[in-house]
Parts: structure tokens; sequence; C-alpha cells
């Protein structure tokens, strides 16, 4: 069941997205890999709690360097995931924006999708060039012949059957 | 009509009384004497049974310390039936004497020599005389004491008797009540209540201060499976669609904004960036407004 767009909208559907959709949907990101290290680290420490004896029950925080690295692992293996499945992240989803291949086909291969998250995480800033760029594509887009679009498409799911 | 036949009864004995030798006397055969001599045989036998019931009455009487009322402008149904009884008594003597009488002067002509004879028929007339007069003299005590007994006597029979006998059985077994009931004209008697005035004598703050509403809340509450109702109650709602559709509802709307924000912030951007650069945009953001600009 698709679900009918609002009339305003459907005109720029397809079209290249801009520096302040995709950043805000890259912070939204950033936010979900956040939340996903600290849940990782508080399972950590209720492990920690109930496998070493003579333990209280806290928060165990690791390094500064652990943490990034940790947040930067979980971004990571989070945007690889949702572009390669269905060229959407949470944050993306949200803003109703998608990652598709400059040759068409519109979903992402694997290695491409495993590429561009790498290239995000290594190097974020990349994604400020689409704002200068006269074809809406950052950095990593462009190395991997990629673009972001709108598509509200498919933003709520069909209502089960009564 | 009691009394009256009483006091026929009396007179009419009265005038028959032996002893008394008068005019009365002049020319009456040995079959008249023997008459007399019937009647008032009969009457002491019934007086002598009437003073034992008079002295048990007396007794009866003593011993409940009550005295008749003789003031009474109406006699009391008690005194009605100890009078009647009397009456009954003595109006039976007189028939029985009339039946006696006639039997008697059948057979006088041939017994009443053998009384003469013997002279037994004097002694036994003064005999029988003293014992009618000590009877005429006892009948207002009699009848005084069988009225006092019969007053209370009967009201303790009557009692002692609905002691003893179950009314509300015996109505239920005997009597059709539904039949009582069906004959029963409800709204004629609903037609003469006069609800209004019923209403108004009601102290509705006196029963409601009465009342344990919360005893009686507590009650209610208890008496319902609240459980089951709600179970019902979310089962014929199907909560998680409503709920998911009325999140969808407001999340929907929100994202929208903040689409359509993004997208006009985009295209600002993409507009001041294209002056600063000095540049034609070939694949302009459209705006929301215009979406006829999309390529």
């Amino acid at each position: 069941m698709s679900v009918a767009l609002p009339a305003a909208a459907r005109g720029f559907q397809g079209s290249r997205a801009g520096i302040v959709s995709r950043s805000v949907a890259a912070v939204i990101d950033l936010g979900v890999a956040v939340v996903a290290a600290f849940v990782l680290v508080l399972i950590r420490s209720v492990w920690t709690f109930f496998s070493s004896s003579g333990s209280t029950l806290r928060v165990v925080w690791p390094t500064r360097l652990g943490l990034s690295t940790l947040v930067w692992a979980v971004l990571f293996v989070y945007l690889a995931w949702g572009w390669a499945r269905t060229g959407k992240t949470l944050g993306k989803r949200v803003l109703g924006l998608t990652v598709v291949p400059l040759g068409g086909g519109g979903r992402l291969p694997a290695w491409v999708a495993v590429g561009r998250a790498l290239l995000y995480a290594v190097f974020p800033v990349g994604l400020l060039w689409c704002a200068v760029s006269g074809t809406q594509r950052s950095v990593q887009d462009l190395l991997l012949r990629t673009a972001v679009v709108y598509d509200w498409r498919g933003r709520r799911r069909p209502r089960r059957a009564a | 009509m009691a009394r009256s036949m009483e006091g026929e009864a009396a007179d009419h004995l009265v005038l028959v009384r032996a002893g008394e030798r008068g005019v009365a006397d002049e020319g009456r055969s040995p079959a008249d004497d023997l008459e007399v001599m019937l009647l008032q045989s009969v009457r002491v036998a019934v007086g002598a049974f009437v003073a034992a019931a008079a002295f048990g009455a007396e007794i009866v009487r003593r011993t409940l310390g009550e005295e008749p009322d003789r003031e009474e402008a109406e006699p009391p149904l008690a005194s009605l039936v100890a009078g009647a009884t009397l009456g009954l008594a003595v109006e039976t003597a007189t028939r029985a004497t009339g039946v006696a009488t006639r039997t008697v002067r059948t057979l006088a002509p041939y017994g009443s020599w053998i009384l003469a004879a013997t002279g037994a028929q004097r002694t036994l007339q003064r005999t029988m005389t003293r014992l009618d007069t000590r009877w005429q003299g006892v009948v207002p005590q009699t009848q005084e004491a069988a009225e006092a007994f019969a007053r209370e006597l009967v009201p303790e029979i009557v009692t002692a008797l609905l002691d003893r006998i179950d009314l509300t059985a015996l109505v239920e077994e005997r009597v059709d009540l539904d039949a009582v009931v069906a004959r029963v004209d409800v709204d004629a008697i609903a037609e003469r209540l006069d609800l209004d005035a019923v209403a108004r004598r009601l102290d509705v703050d006196a029963v409601v201060d009465r009342l344990d509403l919360v005893a009686i809340a507590r009650g209610v509450i208890d008496q319902l499976d609240l459980a089951a109702i709600a179970r019902g109650v979310i089962d014929e709602l199907d909560l998680p669609a409503l709920i998911r559709e009325s999140t969808e509802g407001v999340t929907g709307e929100a994202v929208d904004d903040l689409r359509y924000g993004a997208v006009d912030a985009d295209r600002s951007v993409a507009r001041i960036v294209d002056r600063v650069l000095r540049r034609r945009r070939t694949d302009a953001v459209p705006t929301p407004d215009d979406p006829g600009a999309v390529p």
C-alpha cells in the first residue's frame, strides 16, 4: 500500500537534498550511534557486576579513546547496515532522504555502502562539500558516485487491516 | 336478648314459687302441686350448676384481681356471651320443665296420693323453696362472675391459641396469595398516595448521612470483575492500533514540518552559496511552494 504524499512535496521527490537536510540527518545518526554506544557501555557494566564477585553496580566508563573508538565503530556499522539495506538510516528516514547510486538501480551495492560509511566515519567533514558542490554531492558522494535525494515515500507504515 | 329471655323465664318461675300459700294456691289440685315441685326441682338443678360455675368464675376473677366495670354503656362481648349462656340455661330449664310438667300431669292422678299420704311433699317443697330463694339471690353475682371470667379468659385463650398457631405458615398453606394480590388494584392505591407529601417529609440529608457510601462503593467494586471489564474494553478498543495511529498522526505531522523546514533551509543555503559563488545551479533545489521548478 502506497502512502499518498502531500501535494506540496510531490514535486521535489528524487531531487538532490541540500546541506541542511543531510546535516540534520547526520546529527540524528550520530545521536543514535552515541546512544547505542552508551547502551553497550551499560551492558558491559552489568556484565562486569554479575561476572566479578564483590563489585558494586556502577557504570564502567571506558577511556576517552576507547569511548571514541566505540562510537566510531557503532556509527560505521550502523551507517553501513542502513545504507546497504534500504539506503536509509534513521536520520535519513526522519528527514525523508535516501542514498542512491548515480548509475541507477536504486539500491547501493554492499561495498559502496561499507565504503561510504567508512569514509563518513573517518572524514565526516566531507559532508560539507555538498553545500558548495553544484550538484549537492559530498566528498564521499564524489568518491563513490552516490547522491542523496528527497524520498518521502514509505515514510509511514501502511495501516494493518482491521 | 339473652337478658330478656332470662327475665322472662325468671318472672315465669317466680309466679309459681312454692311455699307461699295464697290466693293462687286455693283450688289447686294435687297435680298442680306436683308440677310446681318439678319446676322447682329443675330450677334448683340449674341453679346448682350455675352456682358452681359462678364459684369458679369468682375464683378466677379474684385471682386476676379485676372488678367488672359496671359503668360501661355498652355491655362487652364477654358479658353478652355470659348472659346469653345463662339465659340459654334458664330457657332450657323452662322448656325441660314444660316437658316434665306435661308428663307429670299425665301421671299425677296416679302418684299424688302417694306423696300426700307420706307427708314428704311439704318437706320437699320447703327445701326446694329455700334453695330456689338462694339461687335467685346469687343470680346477679353469678352473672358478674361469668362476665369477668369470660372477659379475662377469652383473651387469654385467644392469645394462647394464636401462640400455638403459625399464622404465617397457615396463610401460606391455605391462602392463594397470588390470587389475592392479583385482585388488588395497585393503580388505585398508587393514585391515593400523596407522594409529594411523602417526599416532603423525607429528610434526605439524614438518609444520606446514614448511608455508608464508601462501604457501598467498596461492595460494588468488590462484586465487579474490573480486570475482566478492562480486558474486554481493551479488546474492543484495539488499544495498540489506537496508540499506533494516534502516534503516527502526531509524529507524522511533526516529521512533515521538520522535512518542509529542512527543504526550505536547503533552498536558502543553496541560493546563498550560489550567490556567493556567482553561479547558476543546474540541479536547483525546488521549493515546497513551487514544485514545478523540479527538473
